[in-house]
């Protein structure tokens, strides 16, 4: 079932940040939303999954699936290391032994055991992809994942996306349209009306 | 007449500590108190913790006890002591006393804890539906870490200070607070050194020790 938003309004006090939005994301399908910085895509994410409250408008096709993120912050549990925070929120049955060969699969072989205090930024990255793909989710909010990630880096980490999120939603938020083009997502462009 | 009633010398006071570290009846004294004041302190930090965890999560629950933990924390030792001997025998009352003090030092250290734990993270475990347990393994006792060191590392000398306290007052048979007392009577300043030597020395050795398990057991808990 697709996901559905019609008429959805934001606004921070004054500032009006979703203005009648609606937009239409294909099931199983990747979206990648582009825009200027300050165009709701981040609030829109939050309204999504539950975390913001819209003013108005409506969600269809959200109901009982299960979600996942990563977020625009890496939001990693600084004093553990990779393989625990990818296990916090690993869906039920998967085993160490899966979020060891998923890390490495991201180039992560030498940092497993590291507290994500020690890992760089663009390893701390790969860690909360990781963590996001193995909570097995049906839609997955990815909120400029690649940030901080080298060119080689980034084409690992996107195969790894569409690898293990296949069939599944994925909407990403990115300014690159290169990232768009690794992901070989359906691209959709948010403008101020 | 010398000055030795009124401060024994160093020398004395080694000589007799030494002496009572040879007789049974030491150690017998040493537990009875030992086992009393802990007992006063797991009591109050387990008590602490659930009712920090309780008004963290409920607004009502921090306004209905912040009158109790103010005045706990205002009254004088002296006046819990002499009012607890009305309701309590004197076995009890250490346990109760080191309980009360330490009471609203641990809940309020946790409270501050539970409060200034990372909202993003929360979120996060939010949307990723994961349960209560890892929560709380994964983000509040890391977050508690400094909070929990600081409670437990007061509160361990206060619960001694006002133990003993407490069993000077009651004077419980075979407690340390009793020898104190007879060294009172008796003008035992030899004793009464002897004796506060050995509440310091028991209550650093433990601070150290349960301030190194915890520590241990967060070293324990990172490599999870």
């Amino acid at each position: 079932m697709d996901i559905v938003i019609t008429g959805l309004n934001k606004a921070y006090g004054e500032q009006r940040v979703l203005e009648d939005f609606s937009v239409r994301f294909a099931f199983g399908q990747t979206t990648c939303l582009m825009g200027d910085s300050g165009l709701g895509k981040t609030t829109l994410f939050r309204i999504m999954m539950g975390l913001t409250p819209a003013d108005s408008g409506s969600i269809e096709g959200m109901e009982g699936k299960k979600i996942s993120a990563v977020f625009q912050e890496d939001r990693v549990l600084e004093s553990f290391n990779a393989v625990a925070n990818v296990r916090f929120a690993a869906a039920k049955g998967i085993g160490r032994r899966e979020i060891v060969a998923d890390l490495e699969a991201l180039g992560l072989g030498d940092s497993l055991y590291k507290p994500a205090s020690q890992l760089s930024g663009g390893m701390r990255r790969r860690v909360v992809i990781a963590r996001a793909i193995l909570s097995r989710a049906n839609v997955y909010f990815l909120d400029e994942p690649f940030q901080g990630l080298d060119a080689q880096s980034k084409q690992q980490t996107a195969g790894y996306i569409k690898d293990r999120a296949k069939g599944q939603t994925v909407l990403m938020v990115t300014h690159d349209p290169e990232e768009v083009a690794l992901m070989e997502g359906h691209l959709f462009l948010m403008g101020r009306r | 007449m010398g000055y030795d009633i009124l401060l024994a010398p160093p020398h004395r006071v080694v000589r007799h500590l030494a002496g009572m570290l040879l007789e049974g009846r030491f150690w017998l004294t040493v537990a009875y108190s030992f086992a009393r004041i802990l007992t006063g302190f797991f009591c109050a930090l387990l008590t602490g913790a659930l009712l920090a965890a309780a008004a963290g999560r409920f607004r009502l629950a921090e306004i209905l006890l912040w009158p109790y933990m103010t005045v706990i924390k205002s009254t004088p030792v002296a006046s819990f002591i002499i009012l607890c001997l009305i309701f309590l025998n004197a076995e009890r009352l250490s346990v109760f006393v080191s309980y009360l003090i330490v009471l609203p030092i641990v809940y309020t250290n946790f409270l501050q804890g539970i409060r200034s734990t990372d909202k993003d993270l929360l979120e996060m475990a939010e949307v990723f539906r994961t349960g209560w347990g890892k929560r709380f393994v994964y983000i509040y006792l890391p977050q508690l870490k400094p909070y929990i060191l600081a409670a437990c590392s007061v509160s361990i000398g206060m619960a001694w200070k006002s133990g003993v306290a407490a069993e000077v007052i009651g004077i419980p048979r075979g407690s340390v607070g009793e020898q104190l007392y007879e060294a009172k009577v008796y003008l035992d300043s030899t004793g009464l050194f002897a004796w506060t030597l050995v509440i310091v020395g028991v209550s650093v050795a433990f601070e150290k020790a349960f301030i190194g398990l915890l520590k241990l057991f967060y070293r324990r808990l990172e490599r999870i």
